[in-house]
């Protein structure tokens, strides 16, 4: 297959090489990074990070693949830290320890994406340390209420730390989801939830649980007004949805709106 | 004589060589059209043998080619049971037509990436076959029912297909065996109408000394009907367990509502939902479950069966087959009112959620991907569309077709509740197994719903510890590809921050890539929770 692109610009072959990966063509993408021509410290940084991330993805999956990524983000993060290329590779050194390695390290993953997160990277995808430390710190408090409420609290201060939409949205959608699964405070499972069902995630089926979850934590919750408004949101913008005729007939026996709601329209 | 046998061997050698090379003349010939413009030879692979739309599609590579005199289409037709196979050599040998049907059979997300071209540039500007029409300058993928769902891979985040129908289940009815049983063209509309009608079916059967089978089952069509009916049982429990926002039974809530006890096998909807299978088990002929496809059809073909259920993708071979008229209905649900079964179930179920079917896909080995991208969107053009539908009666996909006589009974009914579960989710093998391997013991006259249920019993809660932790893996496995995915994207946004597709698709994978990374955690969760209860059971 080889390069979509044959070109000499260090930036086209870094861009087609990476193109690559997104397309699951993990070793022509490794092939493409061995020999792509780089003109600044900057790309040939870039370059051994695409080497050393699409080794992850190669098949069949090795031991040695696995420990060679790892030692070439160990290097590039020992090199700088705090450029491009030494956060990606912060990042997803993380992501080997909880995700990739033969013998997982969920709490040092954790660690590091906590200190990541500290230099308020502002990049979209390095933000998403936020969401998976909201699952390993929800997720090993289990579905003990009061471990939960502790673990909810102490991950409030993160959304400090979260400077894109995207960010924000999947870590509140990350709160939220985990403490409605783990049975956990349904008071603050919906606020999380508005908060990541104000910034529309680009899936739609995604938008779509985001929204009914709303309305359906407030109808639990007793707050009629605001299931009213997100139930009918949900009628109206995902008419093809399987869930749009239940959602309908429940909103036709809900309370009648609130005199609060007649005036501004909503309760919340 | 051995002399006149070898001469008449070599001339007939001789006489295939010659019409061998004469075929390549004529075929070199060919690759040029009379204005001496070079031929363009567009092959398209597909497993759709149903009656009328090989006869369909002809008929619109017919137009295309009266519009375009230097392209030849033509048909590759291969039936489904060797369809993976033959794909799988075409595209690794590197000799794939230049559009093949995706989706299943064999297209995995990494022979899609790797054999396939992303449609995706395509599906966001206007199809110019549609000038003229109301649907001129909409984007292509806003001119599908379903936004061209049918063709997007959740996956790889892209359109890799352009969808041409879609498809609904419906029970089949000869119209002329039913108005000789029942004196009337009245289609049931509610199970207990349904069964009645079966009754009446088979005591016409034995007055006239002629059986009729209510239901045509085979192992293809029978769970059709019954998953459809047992899930109506459940339907009102679905809606209750689990936190909110679940109004469907997912895998992983299939799970941990079970571990969690909050239904068990002897709970009433689940014992209720046995009974409905039961009852409409017997209403097919014995032994359906080992019977194939085929036979059941051709027991409602031949006018032996009353009934059979199966998609809308069989109404075109049925009509060119059978010798009666016959209609389609929606499989009856029981109403609120049913004193036996009406209680646990809210209505009937949306199909409001489909996706558009037959998506087409280009090879990357095409060596005219651009005429093979026009052919597609000439297809898919709502006049083209309105043409497929009326030849093969099969379910429009492009918005504004209008439905064909035929195939009005098939349309997308929206209207609905959420479904209820069954016994057998997909993506649950190893209790799949257990249920199927015990179903003899349901379905037998001298089986019962307790003795189904006591077989079952020992297996059920380990086997959904294996199914998850077989799901545990998939879904790991997904989130490593995934891992590299979005490194990818990254890089692209990285080395052009003007790349505003790039940061959309990365924004996407950013949401899918933590929707899935929940789903992990869930399921790792309920994994550890149905382990522990089998420890403790051990214990």
């Amino acid at each position: 297959m080889g390069a979509e692109v044959e070109n000499s610009d260090p930036k086209a072959s870094l861009r087609s090489a990476w193109q690559q990966a997104t397309r699951f063509l993990f070793r022509e993408a490794h092939e493409e990074f061995k020999s792509c021509p780089t003109a600044s410290l900057e790309d040939e940084r870039l370059r051994q990070l695409g080497l050393a991330v699409t080794l992850l993805g190669l098949q069949p999956r090795t031991q040695g693949n696995i420990q060679n990524a790892e030692a070439s983000l160990r290097r590039l993060i020992s090199e700088n830290s705090s450029d491009s290329a030494g956060r990606f590779a912060r990042f997803y050194l993380a992501r080997l320890l909880e995700t990739h390695a033969a013998s997982p390290d969920p709490k040092t993953a954790r660690d590091m994406y906590y200190e990541l997160l500290l230099e308020r990277p502002a990049h979209p995808m390095l933000e998403l340390a936020a969401a998976r430390i909201a699952y390993h710190d929800l997720y090993s408090a289990g579905e003990d209420p009061e471990k939960l409420s502790a673990a909810e609290a102490n991950l409030r201060p993160l959304s400090e730390l979260l400077e894109t939409p995207a960010g924000r949205r999947e870590f509140h959608s990350a709160v939220a989801n985990s403490l409605n699964e783990l049975n956990g405070d349904r008071t603050a499972a919906l606020e999380h939830m508005q908060r990541a069902a104000s910034i529309p995630s680009p899936l739609p089926q995604i938008q779509s649980m985001n929204i009914l979850l709303v309305a359906e934590l407030a109808y639990t919750l007793g707050k009629y007004d605001l299931a009213r408004e997100y139930y009918t949101k949900f009628a109206k913008e995902f008419q093809r949805d399987s869930r749009n005729y239940s959602v309908r007939k429940i909103l036709e026996t809900l309370p009648e709106p609130s005199e609060h709601t007649r005036k501004h329209g909503t309760d919340s | 004589m051995e002399r006149i046998l070898n001469a008449i061997g070599l001339g007939l050698l001789a006489l295939c060589f010659v019409i061998a090379l004469g075929r390549i003349v004529w075929k070199q010939s060919e690759r040029a059209s009379e204005d001496g413009q070079q031929i363009v030879e567009i092959r398209l692979a597909h497993w759709q043998l149903e009656g009328g739309i090989r006869e369909a599609l002809d008929a619109l590579a017919a137009e295309y080619m009266k519009l375009h005199p230097h392209v030849r289409i033509s048909q590759i037709p291969i039936p489904e049971r060797i369809y993976k196979n033959w794909l799988l050599t075409q595209l690794v040998g590197g000799t794939a037509p230049d559009i093949i049907q995706i989706g299943g059979m064999g297209v995995s997300e990494e022979r899609l990436a790797r054999f396939f071209l992303p449609l995706t540039e395509s599906a966001q500007v206007a199809n110019p076959y549609n000038k003229g029409t109301a649907l001129e300058g909409l984007p292509l993928r806003d001119t599908f029912f379903d936004g061209m769902m049918g063709g997007f891979n959740s996956a790889l985040l892209e359109y890799y297909g352009i969808p041409l129908s879609a498809f609904t289940l419906r029970v089949y009815i000869n119209m002329n065996l039913l108005h000789e049983i029942t004196g009337s063209d009245r289609l049931p509309t509610t199970y207990r109408e349904f069964i009645d009608l079966c009754n009446q079916a088979s005591a016409f059967g034995e007055k006239t000394g002629q059986p009729i089978i209510p239901i045509a089952g085979s192992r293809y069509n029978s769970p059709m009907l019954m998953s459809n009916l047992f899930a109506s049982q459940t339907q009102r429990l679905s809606r209750e367990l689990g936190p909110p926002g679940t109004f469907q039974i997912e895998q992983v809530r299939f799970s941990s509502s079970f571990v969690d006890d909050e239904w068990t096998l002897d709970s009433p909807q689940i014992r209720s939902g046995l009974k409905i299978l039961r009852e409409v088990g017997q209403k097919m002929q014995p032994g359906f479950m080992q019977v194939s496809r085929d036979d059941a059809s051709f027991y409602f073909m031949q006018g032996k069966a009353l009934m059979i259920a199966t998609g809308s993708w069989d109404s075109s071979s049925i009509s060119q087959q059978a010798r009666f008229p016959f209609r389609a209905f929606r499989i009856p649900m029981p109403d609120q009112d049913d004193p036996e079964f009406g209680k646990y179930v809210l209505g009937f179920t949306s199909e409001a959620g489909l996706n558009a079917g037959i998506a087409l896909g280009v090879t990357k080995a095409s060596k005219h991907p651009a005429a093979a991208i026009d052919f597609l969107l000439f297809v898919s053009s709502q006049r083209m569309n309105q043409k497929f539908t009326d030849i093969s009666g099969w379910i429009p996909s492009v918005v504004g077709v209008s439905p064909s006589e035929r195939t009005a009974d098939f349309m997308i009914l929206t209207d609905g509740f959420t479904s209820g579960f069954t016994l057998t989710p997909p993506g649950r093998p190893d209790i799949s197994r257990v249920v199927n391997n015990a179903f003899h013991r349901l379905i037998a006259p001298e089986g019962s719903v307790e003795e189904f249920i006591e077989t079952i019993r020992p297996h059920f809660l380990k086997a959904h510890a294996t199914d998850s932790d077989r799901n545990l893996l998939g879904l790991q496995s997904a989130l490593q590809r995934m891992d590299v995915q979005m490194a990818g994207t990254s890089g692209m946004v990285a080395a052009d921050p003007t790349d505003q597709a790039a940061a959309h698709r990365l924004d996407m994978i950013i949401a899918s890539s933590n929707s899935q990374e929940l789903a992990r955690n869930n399921l790792r969760f309920v994994t550890e929770k149905i382990k522990r209860r089998l420890q403790n059971k051990a214990d």
